[in-house]
């Protein structure tokens, strides 16, 4: 919605003009400016530290350059290209699966007329947000052994028992799975949010033209709802390479890593050997200019194709 | 207003030798120790003589700051240490007030301490796991090089180190420097604490006698999963300690360096011996007698798997132990755990590969360049105490009467501690200060009172025979700053292709004979230059 | 309300629609009430059944008692009511300031402000040099060093940004003719059409205070003001090797280590679950009704 007027006058006459007229929003943004001054771009000169090799006792400053090294360390490490693959992967498959999921699940909380059911559900959904990883990790881990409960379900169908979070092939499905359904309950309430901004005489209009819950769902719900999905989309795109080490440090052990050992947690792993601030801190710079790209490529999608677009 | 602080201190120091007739720590010698039997008095009046030390406590008004973290932290049922009896009865003991500076609650440790080391307010003292770190933060200013005066105020300390080559070597740097404290085990018995265990009851109920060699260990496992259906399981990183001794593999710990016979560092994974070990884990895990589920087991699951008599036999350390003992209590299952010696190739071979640790800790104390010239007397007379008689007993007893009482000379621990509603962890916490790092000797009476008898029993065994100390690489040992830049960049990458082989190996994912391949990309990482890193390091160790 | 009949297809659908949510609920259900009933359970029993539960068993309350018996857990949560007494408004104007501003067009600063603020969502200076510019600030070590660095939450400004570009531009435009300024238009237009957005902002940012234990863990030297979250953190990696290392040598068993766990949850989890029922009326449909989209 957002049109740029590049107005062809003079600039002092432009500024003064803008400044006039809104006098009220600059002032607004003010406390906000001033707020990300202070707290975000006067301690960012704390990036040069990866260009350092950095020496908690020398401090920031003393501490000696070392120009791109700690990049070239990163970009040489045999295992740069399988941690890059396994962290696309896993950001990927939980984007393209977890992204969608609360939206539907919106969608169909709005179709329920009970309204106490609908309470319910919501508030129900939305509890294993609050449940810590390390617990769920370690209830998904007893499921997953060769006496727990996903393997009696398997053994039932006649399967044979196995060691599931010991086979590549299930870290996959059991990561994003699990990561579902943490997240579906507590992501939807911003899409139920929306919901119940959509005008309710739309639907009225809609089913005296005769259209079905499906057709309402499609060609109204979810327009109404495009402007959010497509927000938090970019968003989500701005941060495919931050992938949690917390749940996978859980989750995998050595003979998963070749599909399940990505950039935090490998940069864990160095970590234990010596807390490398420089070295994680490049780390940190690479995977922002990756996300960089990522979240403009999919602004600039979105502004084309829907004209909602962060900026 | 210095020298005024100095000459209160003098006379406050003054006032207490005529007020306490009573010497240093020499007082109540009648405990079982074999070292420190030194009076405090009597070892500083050797040495250059500035000023006659009249014992503790020492009246003094000075306040010493102390930062430490992971350890020596007030027990959690006080808001602070000013509440905790250690703590409050130390700075009696001492007659020195400490302001102890913790991180809060539930903070990454190595976090706080790089924080505390970039503001600008540094500790008198700071009490870490600086021990591979010293020479840099000596050069960089941060603490102070107190060779010159460690004699002088710590003179029992000292006496300590005189005596005790290895832990000399570990306390001072490369270039000889010495620059803090040290926390030490009294013996190797308090480093050992994990090896083979296995199901008693079973044993006795299929007439079996308690395993020597690998033979012993083959029979039994393959007996116990005719028996009872029970299959060898265990924490992965415990996979490390195992069996490996019986065929001097000696990856005990994921790191895996250790020290052959020649001097020379080796990297264990990459031995053939290693081979030879993964080759029997591996025709057990064909044959099904390793429990699948041992690749992604953690602490909780093998609690699991013990309780419902999934397995008989394993590795793992005496806590461990001890908590499924006290689960078969409470559950009434009967297993009786017991710990049995490392495995041995033939009857008589002596024990070379097991879980060790040093003697000496990583932690130490280190006085700070903040610290004032005049305070540092203090500071060294509060860290000596320690290591003398009456501090050795304070660290690891706490009060006589109150937590501990002397029974036939052995210092007991009494029931406020043993029996402490939340357990006797916490009951030690109250009260002592050596139960993970303190600033002294920790006491292998102490360690002993605080384990099971069935622990107990299994470290007896396991430091028996035993090899190890010969082969493992010192926790003294240090890397340059260019040197540790390098082995980090190089270290982490080797250590996962390591552990994720041998993973494979045991599952036979990986075929072991293709090991010469593993060897070989391990050496295409930077394994040779690694163990040349390590190597001049541990050369620099012995050379000091 | 049109009384038109339901057809076979909408029965269809909403059989369906209520099957899928029962098994949701279920799903989602059942491991809080596993938490709850591990809580309550024998520790022993716990660790010799893990997986499903259907029951406590062994009732006891030993870890609750356990809990309860931290000397700092009333400071916690009086420390954490502070905090978000005095957040929650601060955070709401401070958002709102920032959604309308990015809601707002033809500006010329505007995209250079916005930019501005959108870097900080990529590069940050890192720990250290935020310890120390807080340090500096005097926000250390005290309950402000918790409130004010996190006043502001891009991600919820820019949430809070979509809403308002919803609200029609006729609403707002009459209100300018009529003499308004920004301010009073957006507290007075714009907020009461957006109450659902700003029900998700408070449990967004209620619940973000709520979790967030690491600043108070670099912030906070005194255990006294240290906020619930990290007094329970403390307890637990008191009582479990929180990321199986594996190197720590806990000798005495604890015979609450399982339990503690999940009484802790129950203990942190269960004032938040309160607090959602009651901002759920705001996500009553129609509230919008008569507005046109522009």
């Amino acid at each position: 919605m957002a049109k740029n007027t590049s107005a062809k006058r003079p600039l002092g006459q432009v500024l003064s003009r803008d400044f006039q007229q809104n006098k009220w929003k600059y002032l607004m943004i003010l406390p906000v400016v001033v707020y990300f001054i202070l707290f975000a771009y006067k301690p960012m000169y704390g990036i040069i530290i990866a260009f350092k090799q950095y020496r908690p006792t020398l401090g920031i400053m003393e501490s000696p350059w070392v120009g791109l090294d700690q990049f070239v360390t990163f970009f040489r490490d045999p295992y740069f290209w399988r941690l890059l693959r396994n962290t696309f992967s896993i950001s990927g498959l939980s984007i393209l699966f977890g992204f969608p999921a609360p939206i539907l699940l919106a969608l169909l909380l709005n179709e329920i007329r009970c309204n106490w059911f609908k309470r319910t559900v919501q508030t129900v959904s939305y509890m294993p947000y609050f449940i810590s990883v390390v617990v769920m990790c370690g209830l998904l881990k007893a499921f997953c052994q060769t006496g727990g409960v996903f393997n009696d379900v398997i053994a039932a169908f006649g399967g044979t028992r196995e060691n599931l979070l010991s086979a590549k092939e299930n870290f996959y499905p059991i990561y994003v799975l699990s990561g579902i359904w943490q997240s579906i309950g507590w992501d939807s309430i911003i899409y139920l949010a929306a919901l119940s901004g959509i005008d309710q005489q739309q639907y009225e209009a809609a089913r005296i033209d005769g259209a079905g819950r499906f057709r309402q769902m499609f060609s109204i719900t979810l327009p109404g709802l495009m402007p959010t999905i497509t927000i938090l989309f970019i968003l989500r795109m701005g941060g495919i390479l931050n992938v949690g080490f917390e749940k996978i440090l859980l989750l995998y052990q050595p003979l998963t890593y070749e599909v399940a050992d990505v950039i935090s947690t490998y940069v864990y792993r160095k970590g234990i050997i010596e807390a490398n601030y420089s070295y994680s801190t490049a780390v940190g710079l690479f995977n922002s200019l990756v996300n960089i790209v990522f979240l403009l490529a999919t602004n600039a999608v979105s502004r084309r194709l829907s004209e909602t677009s962060l900026f | 207003m210095k020298k005024q602080a100095l000459a209160a201190i003098l006379a406050a120091l003054m006032a207490a030798s005529a007020l306490s007739g009573c010497g240093g720590g020499g007082e109540s010698s009648q405990s079982g120790t074999e070292s420190s039997t030194q009076s405090s008095a009597a070892a500083s009046s050797g040495e250059t003589g500035t000023e006659e030390f009249a014992g503790y406590p020492i009246e003094t008004d000075q306040t010493l700051t102390v930062w430490t973290a992971g350890t020596l932290g007030p027990d959690s049922s006080y808001t602070d240490y000013t509440e905790s009896p250690f703590h409050t009865g130390l700075a009696e003991m001492t007659g020195i007030n400490v302001e102890w500076q913790f991180p809060s609650a539930g903070t990454d440790n190595t976090q706080a301490f790089n924080l505390m080391l970039v503001s600008d307010d540094l500790p008198d003292i700071i009490f870490y796991q600086i021990i591979s770190n010293a020479q840099q933060y000596i050069d960089d200013g941060v603490i102070r090089d107190l060779t010159a005066d460690l004699p002088v105020y710590a003179p029992n300390y000292w006496q300590y180190l005189q005596e005790n080559e290895h832990y000399d070597k570990s306390l001072k740097t490369d270039a000889g420097q010495y620059y803090g404290v040290g926390s030490f085990r009294e013996s190797i018995w308090g480093a050992v604490y994990a090896g083979p265990v296995l199901r008693k009851d079973w044993l006795d109920e299929q007439g079996l006698d308690e395993p020597v060699t690998m033979e012993d260990w083959d029979n039994i496992i393959r007996t116990f999963n005719e028996a009872y259906g029970a299959r060898f399981a265990f924490v992965p990183s415990r996979m490390y300690t195992g069996f490996g001794s019986a065929y001097g593999a000696f990856a005990t710990f994921t790191p895996g360096f250790y020290i052959d016979d020649n001097d020379q560092v080796q990297y264990a994974m990459a031995q053939e011996n290693w081979k030879n070990y993964m080759q029997q884990l591996n025709t057990w895990y064909e044959d099904g007698l390793i429990d699948p589920d041992s690749v992604t087991l953690d602490d909780d699951g093998m609690n699991t798997k013990t309780l419902n008599n999934e397995t008989g036999t394993t590795v793992t350390a005496i806590s461990q132990m001890s908590a499924w003992i006290q689960n078969a209590d409470s559950a009434g299952t009967g297993a009786e755990w017991i710990g049995v010696s490392y495995p041995v190739a033939q009857e008589g071979d002596a024990i070379v590969a097991t879980q060790m640790e040093d003697t000496v800790q990583n932690y130490v104390a280190a006085v700070t360049t903040s610290c004032s010239d005049e305070n540092l007397p203090l500071a060294l007379r509060w860290l000596d105490y320690g290591f003398t008689e009456e501090g050795y007993m304070y660290w690891n007893y706490g009060t006589e009467g109150v937590s501990y009482t002397m029974e036939d000379g052995v210092p007991t621990f009494t029931d406020t501690v043993l029996n402490d509603p939340a357990g006797t962890r916490y009951g030690l916490d109250k009260y002592i200060g050596t139960q993970w790092a303190g600033i002294s000797k920790q006491a292998e009476g102490m360690v002993k009172q605080k384990n099971a008898p069935e622990s107990v029993a299994a470290v007896d065994l396991w430091v028996e025979n035993n090899e190890m100390t010969e082969h493992l690489m010192p926790y003294g040992v240090t890397l340059t700053t260019e040197e540790s830049t390098e082995y980090s960049s190089l270290a982490t990458s080797i250590n996962t292709y390591a552990s994720e082989m041998a993973l494979k190996y045991l599952t036979g994912e990986e075929s072991l004979d293709n090991f010469d391949s593993f060897v070989e990309t391990l050496n295409g990482m930077g394994l040779e230059r690694v163990l040349e890193i390590q190597q001049a390091a541990y050369d620099r160790f012995l050379a000091r | 309300m049109s009384l038109r009949k339901k057809t076979a297809g909408d029965w269809a659908f909403d059989i369906v629609n209520t099957l899928i949510m029962l098994a949701l609920v279920f799903v989602t259900l059942y491991p809080m009430y596993y938490v709850l009933c591990a809580s309550f359970s024998d520790n022993t029993y716990l660790v010799a059944h893990p997986g499903v539960l259907f029951r406590p068993h062994g009732f006891t309350l030993g870890a609750y008692q356990m809990t309860f018996r931290h000397p700092l857990i009333l400071s916690g949560y009086r420390n954490i009511l502070i905090i978000l007494v005095c957040a929650l408004p601060l955070n709401i104007v401070m958002t709102l300031f920032c959604g309308y501003f990015m809601a707002c067009k033809k500006m010329v600063f505007k995209r250079a402000i916005v930019f501005f603020m959108m870097f900080t969502m990529f590069f940050s200076g890192g720990l250290i040099p935020s310890y120390l510019n807080q340090r500096s600030l005097g926000l250390f070590n005290n309950l402000w060093a918790l409130i004010i660095p996190g006043a502001l939450s891009l991600y919820n400004a820019i949430i809070c940004k979509t809403a308002i570009e919803a609200v029609p531009e006729g609403l707002t435009e009459s209100a300018y003719i009529d003499g308004a300024n920004d301010i009073i238009i957006l507290f007075r237009i714009v907020v009461p059409l957006i109450m659902p957005t700003m029900a998700v902002l408070l449990l967004y940012y209620g619940v973000g205070h709520w979790n967030n234990w690491f600043n108070a863990s670099i912030y906070i030297t005194d255990n006294s003001l240290l906020p619930i979250q990290n007094v329970l953190r403390a307890l637990l990696i008191a009582n479990t090797d929180v990321l199986g290392s594996g190197q720590s040598v806990g000798d005495q068993y604890d015979s609450y280590a399982e339990t503690i766990k999940y009484s802790a949850i129950i203990v942190t989890t269960v004032p938040v679950l309160f607090i959602y029922p009651f901002l759920q009326k705001y996500f009553v449909k129609g509230v919008m009704i008569g507005a046109v989209k522009g």
